[in-house]
């Protein structure tokens, strides 16, 4: 049965389908409609491009002449995360997600023609991340039913707004990742009534604070206790 | 009536190393004290109507004088964000710098200016510093060419008159640039980033064709169009030197996500500045004295510039909204 259930689960992953499997069913009774984790954690920093002062060289045919040069990247920084579900399935919960977190974003100046020293200047910014997806279930890999492993996407946006009223920046995001519930308090029927969640997520953001507009990815660590009703 | 006995030929700018004489008190637009009262050169009445003179130079004809000035004035009228209109009339006989109430582009051979490539002359109305005239002379002493990919033995001609049609329109130099000098009175260029830099590129070089940010910003906070002042935002604030202004100080605002770069002035003893026309986005504030180009291209003689400090940098990133003003950025340099 124990191997009939990995190759379910493999099927499964493959196709990402939200199928029941047969072998949870005797541990669990039914999906808890809807559970709620509040939550906090960390973003790590990010890179988000380098860019020159440049000049036009007096050449005939002109090249970049780099007054000075800078480094942006975002620190790293704590983030209060809060996520709702709704359960479609045993497996499969539609999940929103909303952290926040005041990030420096720090830009290093570097190389002055005219030999300033180096200096590294930053501001705040405060982030706002509204995210939903799709949560799904795998299969008790362990050897404790009250823990399952999870694995998540989904799409959102990102709002960074600057200090002093410097208005926002708007970026969309993917993301991916995957986690761990342990259920502290179980109902009678095995349903999860409290527990506390640990999680991982891989958000993939394009534009924004970027500076060159590409896709920076940055790894969003947190962990909670989840509530359900 | 009022124009006929308030007309005064205000100032002359030039596109060259010595002969920079302007009256202006601040950088990118000249203003002047008019009964007193700080006052910018701008026009007032579009399209402004331009003529071009019948004289031509060696290998340059007065036909492709004309045509390159009307490519030199689209420069301009095509910047999105400034609302300038020009019309071309004819040609004429008359002289570059006659007051005869004529905007006139042309060649003059001026030997005795050898380092002038050309200049650009104002008629005002001095109650209400209307721009009502005026002139632009390229001087015929140099070889010219308007050939599209340039000509290594001459200076380029439309880079020359997309200068001096910023200071017809009103605006004065930018320091956005860096020199090296050649001898106790001379300069020449390594790099700018404007147009309206005092000391012009090599020949050969045809760069300044194109405006750059920092001419673009200049010529749309003179004549803004509907968007602009709500699209961009302002940086202001003061440079200070023990305790007190400093006068003359060159800030640029870097923009490090795009890149751009954009310049100005602190113009009084208080040490004041005010850069618009920025991009909303985070900028690196930079502070450099006054010498990269003589103190005349952008300052009268009396105005007490202060050169004698280090390039320094705002000790903060500075966000910049649409339609904003930051909180004052105030910058403490040290003597050098």
């Amino acid at each position: 049965m124990a191997r009939l259930a990995s190759v379910l689960l493999v099927v499964w992953l493959l196709l990402g389908l939200a199928a029941d499997a047969h072998a949870q069913r005797a541990r669990v009774a039914g999906p808890p409609r809807f559970d709620i984790t509040l939550g906090a954690g960390l973003v790590t920093g990010v890179a988000l491009g380098e860019a020159s002062a440049n000049l036009r060289s007096n050449a005939t045919t002109p090249q970049s002449y780099p007054l000075f040069s800078t480094s942006t990247r975002l620190l790293p920084a704590p983030v209060v995360d809060v996520r709702v579900a709704g359960a479609v399935t045993s497996r499969v919960a539609i999940e929103g997600q909303v952290h926040f977190g005041q990030p420096e974003l720090e830009t290093a100046i570097s190389a002055d023609k005219e030999l300033a020293p180096d200096v590294t200047v930053s501001e705040r910014v405060t982030e706002t991340l509204l995210a939903g997806g799709v949560r799904v279930t795998l299969a008790n890999l362990g050897r404790q039913p009250r823990t399952l492993p999870y694995v998540s996407g989904g799409v959102g946006v990102l709002r960074q707004a600057h200090e002093e009223g410097g208005g926002t920046e708007q970026s969309s995001l993917v993301y991916l990742g995957g986690g761990v519930r342990h259920a502290l308090s179980v109902r009678p029927g095995g349903l999860p009534r409290v527990g506390i969640r640990g999680d991982v997520q891989l958000l993939m953001v394009k534009g924004g604070l970027s500076v060159d507009d590409k896709i920076t990815p940055q790894l969003s660590v947190t962990g909670g206790v989840f509530f359900t009703f | 009536m009022r124009r006929a006995t308030s007309l005064v030929r205000a100032a002359v700018v030039c596109l060259a190393l010595v002969v920079c004489a302007s009256s202006a008190e601040a950088y990118l637009q000249f203003i002047v004290p008019l009964r007193g009262i700080p006052t910018v050169l701008k026009w007032k009445r579009m399209p402004v109507r331009w003529f071009a003179t019948d004289a031509s130079a060696s290998g340059v004809p007065a036909a492709a004088l004309q045509a390159t000035a009307a490519h030199a004035f689209s420069s301009w009228e095509s910047v999105p964000t400034a609302s300038i209109s020009f019309a071309y009339v004819g040609f004429t006989g008359a002289s570059p710098f006659a007051d005869d109430g004529l905007s006139v582009i042309g060649f003059a051979n001026e030997p005795d200016e050898d380092r002038t490539l050309a200049a650009t002359g104002f008629t005002i109305d001095t109650l209400t510093g209307e721009i009502v005239e005026s002139d632009i002379f390229v001087n015929s002493a140099f070889l010219w060419s308007t050939a599209s990919a340039g000509d290594p033995a001459r200076y380029d001609l439309e880079s020359v008159l997309v200068h001096e049609i910023g200071h017809f329109l009103g605006l004065d130099h930018s320091l956005v640039g860096e020199t090296e000098l050649l001898g106790p009175d001379a300069r020449r260029v390594l790099a700018s980033g404007s147009v309206m830099f005092p000391i012009a590129f090599g020949r050969g070089n045809t760069a300044d064709r194109a405006l750059q940010p920092d001419d673009i910003a200049g010529v749309s906070s003179l004549y803004p169009d509907g968007s602009f002042t709500s699209a961009t935002g302002t940086v202001r604030g003061h440079v200070q030197k023990n305790g007190r202004g400093v006068f003359g100080a060159h800030i640029v605002a870097f923009n490090v996500q795009t890149g751009t770069l954009i310049g100005g002035f602190t113009l009084n003893t208080s040490g004041e500045y005010e850069i618009m026309g920025l991009s909303p986005g985070p900028y690196v504030i930079r502070v450099e004295p006054l010498d990269d180009a003589s103190i005349e291209s952008f300052f009268i003689a009396s105005d007490p510039v202060d050169a004698n400090f280090s390039v320094t940098y705002a000790d903060r990133l500075i966000i910049v909204g649409a339609g904003g003003v930051t909180s004052s950025v105030d910058i403490t340099v040290r003597a050098k």
